[in-house]
């Protein structure tokens, strides 16, 4: 196993394929007249509000709804920079925040345009339209959509950056970031069965996403072809997809260090191929919430040609809910698979421009430096129902198991002590 | 059940009285808590032609929409009070079975993936009887001591 010894650009692969985002008295008379004037007064505000909100309900075709996130995290590791929100040893209190709104018209009975744009922390604040469509309603089983939508890759993605709605400050990246963003531009039906006690949903969505990486230039996902399965009950949710793409990476270069017992001097370049490849992944996973347990677990298993590294990821939830109280614990795991041996791409001299010859396995083990991600995250966290619409939650993570890799942190060598402690804080709300 | 409370609020304010405390704020906030687990009885309806036969599993399907019609084919209309009341927040624990928040997070995952939007809201229970007179396909619930003749009743929920 070969590590670069000093600080490269790293880089994750995973980032660099999926995400383009890698990276809040006076007297007694007065008092009583005072009391009046204030109950008159508020009588005659909430009839109103009353007023308002039934004009506004039943005239208006126009829906406006938000949410928001606002987050602070920090990680124990000075040399280190976590991998999706970029968190570091200083205070942070932009990378995991995050706000989205959303308008709907309603222009007929069957059609509808909606568009919901978010803002995070991490991107500097600049709005996106993570979801702008028109939806078609068939019949009463089926939807047709148009637009650009999130694609059904896990069990949450449709929503993983609705804080309120999921039980962690971020979803567990052993299985999450895996993929990073999933926003495609195409087409989606959603054909639902309803049953005496199950309801089940197909999701088949066809669609492209294209985006610039600052490191690895134009990268495009083509043909994403979607498919997911999801029963579910009262309390219970279980759902299995399988997606494919063809993933389009331009060739990079990514400089080296010297690496000692090998011709590789600083400076060398490490030149990935250029990939075009399918991308396959298998996702299955289940919810179960009752008023007083969650359970909820996932499994993913990305499968891709060329040079980059197969994974698997998984989790496992369990809380409790003590009336507006849920402590939980999660267990997560990524792991890759790939032999070093595999076709990787050419190390070139600095100074004579030339090939190197080096043999093909030790290309594959320097180059998995930059893409093998194995670590497994044990977090413990805390909910509580702050108002009926706002939630705190506080959680830490002990991050271990790196095998060798980087995990998911973009550093030049394995994180040292073999782990790193995560801690994150958030007010999450819908309005 | 209120016995209990009962006991706790007199045994509390008298410590509080003991230690020379003000007790005023402490049995509000008791008071408060008190009426949070209390509800009165509350009675699904629907409008007086509507002869379907409508289970309890109907009732939740048809309030967190995944059914949109009654038995014989008609439309049914879900009408709902403010979160914060008591009839919707009796109505969601007891029938729902949704606290507060997961009810909240249930309607913001359906507004946030576009598949649908949470019923509309009546004010008051004169106003949800008011409209379930002027329109047959409306299914909604009130408290039982507002019930008048000129609606029906499918299900009622205990007080609690």
């Amino acid at each position: 196993m070969w590590h670069a010894t000093h600080t490269v650009t790293a880089l994750t692969l995973s980032i660099l394929l999926f995400a383009p985002t890698t990276a809040s008295s006076s007297n007694v008379d007065e008092a009583t007249a005072n009391d009046e004037i204030g109950t008159a007064w508020k009588t005659l505000e909430s009839r109103v509000k009353t007023l308002e909100k039934k004009f506004i309900k039943k005239n208006s075709a126009l829906k406006i709804d938000g949410f928001l996130s606002a987050a602070y995290a920090r990680s124990d590791d000075k040399s280190i920079t976590e991998n999706w929100g970029g968190i570091t040893n200083k205070n942070d209190f932009g990378a995991l925040s995050n706000i989205g709104i959303q308008m709907s018209f309603q222009a007929n009975t069957k059609t509808q345009i909606t568009a919901q744009l978010v803002a995070r922390g991490e991107e500097e604040w600049d709005m996106e339209a993570e979801w702008a469509y028109l939806s078609l309603s068939l019949s009463n089983s089926l939807t047709f959509r148009f637009g650009r939508q999130k694609a059904p890759l896990y069990l949450l993605s449709e929503y993983i950056e609705l804080g309120y709605a999921n039980p962690w400050v971020t979803a567990p990246d052993e299985v999450y970031g895996i993929t990073g963003d999933s926003t495609y531009d195409g087409i989606n039906l959603l054909y639902t069965v309803p049953g005496k006690r199950w309801d089940t949903t197909l999701q088949l969505m066809w669609g492209n996403n294209s985006f610039n990486n600052p490191v690895a230039g134009n990268i495009s996902l083509n043909d994403l072809l979607s498919l997911s399965v999801t029963s579910s009950n009262d309390s219970f949710s279980l759902r299995l997809g399988y997606n494919l793409v063809s993933g389009d990476i331009p060739s990079l270069n990514v400089p080296l260090p010297a690496i000692p017992n090998t011709p590789i001097q600083a400076g060398d370049m490490l030149n990935f191929d250029e990939v075009k490849a399918k991308i396959s992944y298998l996702t299955a996973g289940f919810i179960y919430d009752d008023n007083s347990w969650l359970v909820m677990s996932e499994y993913a298993q990305l499968e891709i040609e060329g040079w980059l590294s197969d994974v698997t990821g998984s989790y496992l939830t369990a809380g409790y809910h003590f009336n507006k109280l849920m402590p939980h614990i999660t267990l997560a795991k990524m792991k890759n698979k790939d032999p070093s041996a595999r076709n990787i791409g050419t190390v070139i001299s600095s100074s004579t421009g030339a090939t190197l010859a080096l043999p093909g396995a030790m290309v594959g083990s320097i180059a998995d430096t930059f893409i093998v991600q194995n670590q497994t995250t044990c977090t413990l966290g805390l909910r509580y129902e702050l108002l009926p619409a706002v939630s705190l939650k506080a959680e830490l993570s002990h991050i271990t198991d790196f095998n060798g890799s980087n995990g998911q942190f973009l550093t030049s060598s394995p994180p040292a002590g073999g782990h790193v402690n995560l801690m994150k804080f958030s007010i999450d709300s819908v309005f | 059940m209120t016995s209990v409370i009962q006991q706790v609020l007199t045994k509390t304010r008298k410590r509080a009285i003991k230690k020379g405390r003000k007790s005023t704020l402490t049995s509000t906030l008791l008071l408060i808590l008190y009426s949070s687990c209390s509800y009165a009885e509350i009675s699904v309806v629907v409008n007086k032609s509507n002869n379907n036969v409508i289970s309890t599993s109907d009732i939740r399907k048809i309030f967190l929409g995944k059914k949109i019609s009654f038995a014989d084919g008609s439309p049914a209309l879900p009408l709902i009070h403010e979160e914060s009341s008591e009839q919707a927040r009796h109505f969601n624990s007891a029938l729902l079975k949704r606290s507060p928040q997961q009810y909240k997070s249930y309607w913001a995952r359906m507004i946030f993936t576009g598949k649908m939007r949470p019923p509309e809201e009546a004010y008051s229970d004169e106003e949800t009887i008011g409209r379930m007179l002027t329109n047959p396909s409306i299914i909604s619930y009130i408290k039982s001591s507002s019930l008048t003749n000129e609606i029906k009743e499918v299900l009622r929920i205990k007080e609690q």
